[in-house]
């Protein structure tokens, strides 16, 4: 006998349908999978036959072969062990095969019949319904992930058993229907509001939000770097419908996706400076998303930034550059999308006072050590980062102070006006923020009064700027300009802009 | 012109100061008869004992001429005697003044000299009083001589140049060497401007501890005297004015802080009877070189409203961060900066980077 099953796999984040033939034929007991299996996929022999026995069903001793089309394709799940069980019940005549038809089935199947859940799930049944499944059969915790997709109808069983009883018509279960609210609003922990002043920080995070610029903070530990990045979620514009699929699809393959909603606020992702490169940017055999990936429409803050090895931060570049990481590994060359701002954080030395020494703290640190410490962060990587920012610590007075301060939800409401600005003039560009830009969007939407002319010139010479400096000048000061809600820049914009350039050489 | 580079080579060998080599050429006439003679035959006439008359010889034996001439004109250097008009008369008085030095740009041509020295690690306060001071002095066309390291000394250094005033910069090293690195461009700035960087020592010579109590012996040589800005307890710079004493040159001290470490010695060179610098005219009268109409008359800033109302936040002694204005005057973070800026290029305040603002005196 003979049966065709569909099962689906993930390669990077697209999801791949498995055609899982099987046939039994008579001969010595044997179980044979073919078609580039990997272990996972191997052992799931023993899984399914347990499974099968201790659900009730006969598990046929002859000679089983299945084949998992493509042939050329790596498979590594586990999630395919349900569409082998059914393979085998539908081969063995236990399952008429047209009750099958159109259906998809993932799921791992634990010894004594049970349905677990799968990574992934998103990825693989958007490309089912494209390749025209109608049903999907998942574990009850993938359930509401499954139902992300629109137009699918999707049954959550927990056993084998249950689901063969359902399929036959002894025991049917109606489809899992969508929560009302699938798209919910972002809530965030934490505000803006709760940061004491820092004033210019907040404002250097405000421009970075609206113009999607990268920022470097350098201050002395308990500065409040970290209390600042955390807080750049809240005031990014919501995930649209189309971002928040991208997001969530990204965390379902990594494993990462546990609620029962679409993800709406933006990643935020912290990882330790003890993280490798294939961690940053993604890796294994077959390559999984790495840190760079999962903060994609979000913020990847990286704290104590010249501590990471030079070679992690140097992997750094492709991804700001092109938001995409491509990784090649012998078994597939995957890209990854990875869209991010990066927020990176350091003091300005290793003992971390330099230049706030007061008389409790001095900075013990030779020229020479903090010349090495700064160095370790090459130019070509600051010269992807637009907003240089200088955090210092409260004095006691800003501690206790009273001035009420700006909750997130107003500052968000400019950021989201200035991008709605931006999308319209860069709208034929195919680009959506100022940090995008090149030298040519530059020239032709960035026009400066006479006076914002001069004072770049003046400050030129005065402040000895490099030639390189000057298009993230200009950039900036669009996004300040978006913010104020002008189309020429001014005088005052440029200026702004000027007070974030860059200060690290000059140490 | 020969003679200078054996008299420059000799110079290079161990244990070969100024003054042996004074003797040296006292006693054999040309400094081309001393090289080519071996060392053993001089070695008496300077009194060397064997294991350092070994390392002479190891040294001399080493000596390549081609890569040494290639070195001065790769870098642009040259070489003056004590015998030439050109050596500077004043550190020619001194006890032990160097046979020759290198040097790279102009020579100063006159006396008008005053060295600066203080802390490496000076603070904001003693970098802006170094840089007043110096100011003040180039505007009366007094010449700085600083020794081209961190703080104190690029502070003058740079005052100096503000008003494309006569400085020059006495190194512990080997001109092909810029030390410390950040410098480089100063340097290149000291000899565009028509002033100099000068060595003692052969190009190559490393910025080694050993090398620094004598160039601060040069330094003070140079000047007619000399003004100590930051010098915390025991430091190089007390070193320098302890020399400048015996040489008879005139020490001045800024006063600082009584609570700043960077002070300490300083403040104690006060108590011993140096003399006081609060203002360039302070120098300038103690050198005879005050002239009345050195335009001391501040131009009339041309400030509006809102700058001078942030201009007059900010003091000359500590920096003032910019988030403590955005507090105090309740104006948007763009706002201050904008401002702030208009300040800078205005040449009335400074960003000293992390700490914040602080107000430079301007000199018309």
């Amino acid at each position: 006998m003979f049966a065709r099953i569909s099962g689906a796999t993930t390669l990077g984040l697209h999801g791949n349908i498995i055609t899982v033939e099987t046939d039994i034929s008579n001969g010595l007991p044997a179980f044979e999978i073919v078609g580039l299996a990997t272990t996972a996929v191997k052992e799931s022999k023993e899984r399914v036959r347990a499974a099968i026995k201790n659900s009730g069903y006969e598990f046929p001793m002859r000679r089983i072969t299945v084949n998992l089309a493509p042939a050329d394709l790596k498979k590594d799940s586990a999630g395919l062990d349900l569409s082998i069980a059914m393979g085998i019940l539908v081969s063995s005549g236990q399952i008429p095969l047209e009750r099958t038809a159109g259906s998809l089935f993932i799921g791992e199947l634990s010894l004594d019949g049970c349905i677990r859940p799968v990574n992934g799930v998103l990825s693989m049944v958007m490309q089912g319904i494209g390749e025209g499944i109608r049903k999907v059969y998942v574990s009850p915790e993938n359930a509401s992930e499954a139902l992300l997709c629109p137009e699918s109808a999707v049954y959550a069983l927990p056993t084998l058993s249950l689901l063969v009883r359902h399929l036959m018509a002894l025991e049917p279960v109606a489809p899992v229907q969508q929560d009302e609210t699938c798209v919910r609003e972002p809530a965030y922990s934490v505000d803006f509001s709760e940061v004491q002043g820092q004033y210019t920080a907040k404002r250097a995070l405000e421009i970075a939000a609206a113009g999607g610029h990268n920022v470097l903070m350098i201050g002395p530990p308990g500065s409040g770097k970290t209390m600042l990045a955390r807080r750049i979620p809240t005031i990014l514009p919501p995930l649209n419908q189309k971002e928040a699929l991208e997001v969530t699809q990204i965390y379902s393959v990594a494993g990462l996706f546990h609620q029962s909603q679409m993800l709406t606020e933006r990643p935020f992702r912290s990882p330790h400076h003890t993280i490798s490169t294939a961690g940053l940017i993604g890796g294994g055999s077959i390559p999984q998303p790495g840190e760079v990936t999962l903060s994609h429409h979000g913020v990847l803050f990286l704290d104590e930034f010249p501590e990471f090895p030079r070679m992690v931060l140097e992997v750094l570049r492709q991804p700001l550059e092109d938001g995409i990481v491509n990784i090649a590994r012998v078994h597939a060359t995957l890209s990854y999308p990875s869209r991010f701002i990066l927020i990176a954080a350091m003091n300005p030395c290793p003992c971390g006072y330099f230049g706030s020494e007061n008389d409790n703290q001095q900075c013990t640190c030779t020229p020479g050590e903090i010349r090495r410490y700064v160095r370790k962060i090459s130019g070509p990587l600051l010269d992807r980062i637009d907003l240089h920012v200088s955090v210092q610590r409260p004095d006691y007075g800003e501690l206790i102070s009273e001035t009420p301060q700006e909750q997130s939800e107003s500052i968000r409401n400019r950021v989201i006006k200035a991008r709605r600005r931006q999308e319209e003039r860069l709208a034929s560009t195919g680009i959506f923020c100022n940090a995008q830009m090149g030298h040519r969007q530059i020239r032709s939407t960035c026009p400066i009064t006479r006076e914002g002319r001069l004072l770049l010139h003046q400050a030129f010479d005065k402040l000895q700027l490099s030639a390189r400096s000057y298009d993230r000048i200009i950039k900036v000061s669009r996004t300040i300009a978006d913010l104020a809600g002008a189309d020429v820049l001014d005088e005052e914009h440029v200026a702004e802009a000027l007070s974030f350039r860059n200060t690290l050489q000059r140490m | 012109m020969l003679e200078a580079y054996y008299m420059a080579a000799l110079q290079s060998l161990p244990h070969i100061g100024g003054k042996s080599l004074r003797r040296l050429l006292a006693a054999y006439g040309s400094a081309k008869t001393v090289w080519e003679m071996p060392p053993q035959d001089w070695a008496d006439t300077i009194g060397l004992v064997p294991e350092k008359l070994t390392h002479i010889i190891q040294q001399r034996h080493a000596h390549h001429w081609e890569s040494y001439l290639q070195r001065l004109e790769k870098g642009n250097m040259s070489i003056v005697t004590y015998k030439d008009d050109a050596y500077p008369a004043l550190l020619k008085a001194t006890y032990n003044p160097p046979a020759v030095l290198y040097y790279q740009g102009t020579l100063p041509g006159d006396d008008r000299l005053i060295a600066m020295v203080g802390s490496r690690k000076a603070t904001p306060y003693g970098c802006n009083a170094a840089a007043f001071l110096a100011r003040g002095l180039a505007a009366a066309h007094v010449g700085i001589v600083s020794g081209g390291a961190r703080g104190i000394d690029t502070a003058s250094h740079e005052g100096a140049l503000s008003q494309h005033g006569y400085t020059l910069a006495v190194v512990a090293n080997g001109l092909d060497i810029t030390y410390p690195p950040e410098n480089k461009r100063l340097y290149q700035r000291i000899v565009h401007e028509g002033g100099a960087v000068v060595s003692e020592f052969a190009p190559g010579m490393k910025p080694l501890a050993d090398n620094f109590p004598a160039r601060n012996r040069i330094i003070n040589g140079l000047a007619q005297g000399v003004v100590v800005v930051e010098a915390a307890q025991r430091s190089g710079s007390l070193i320098t004015a302890d020399f400048a004493l015996e040489e008879g040159r005139d020490v001045f001290a800024v006063p600082g802080s009584i609570f700043s470490s960077v002070s300490k010695g300083s403040n104690h060179l006060l108590q011993q009877g140096a003399i006081p610098a609060c203002c360039a005219e302070d120098i300038l009268k103690e050198c005879g070189w005050f002239e009345e109409n050195t335009g001391n008359g501040q131009g009339i800033l041309k400030l509006t409203d809102i700058e001078q109302l942030v201009y007059e936040r900010l003091s000359l002694d500590a920096p003032v961060r910019q988030d403590v204005l955005v507090e105090q005057l309740q104006l948007p973070p763009g706002k201050i900066s904008h401002i702030l800026l208009q300040l800078t290029l205005k040449g009335l305040i400074q960003d000293t980077g992390q700490a914040g603002f602080i107000r430079i005196i301007p000199t018309t």
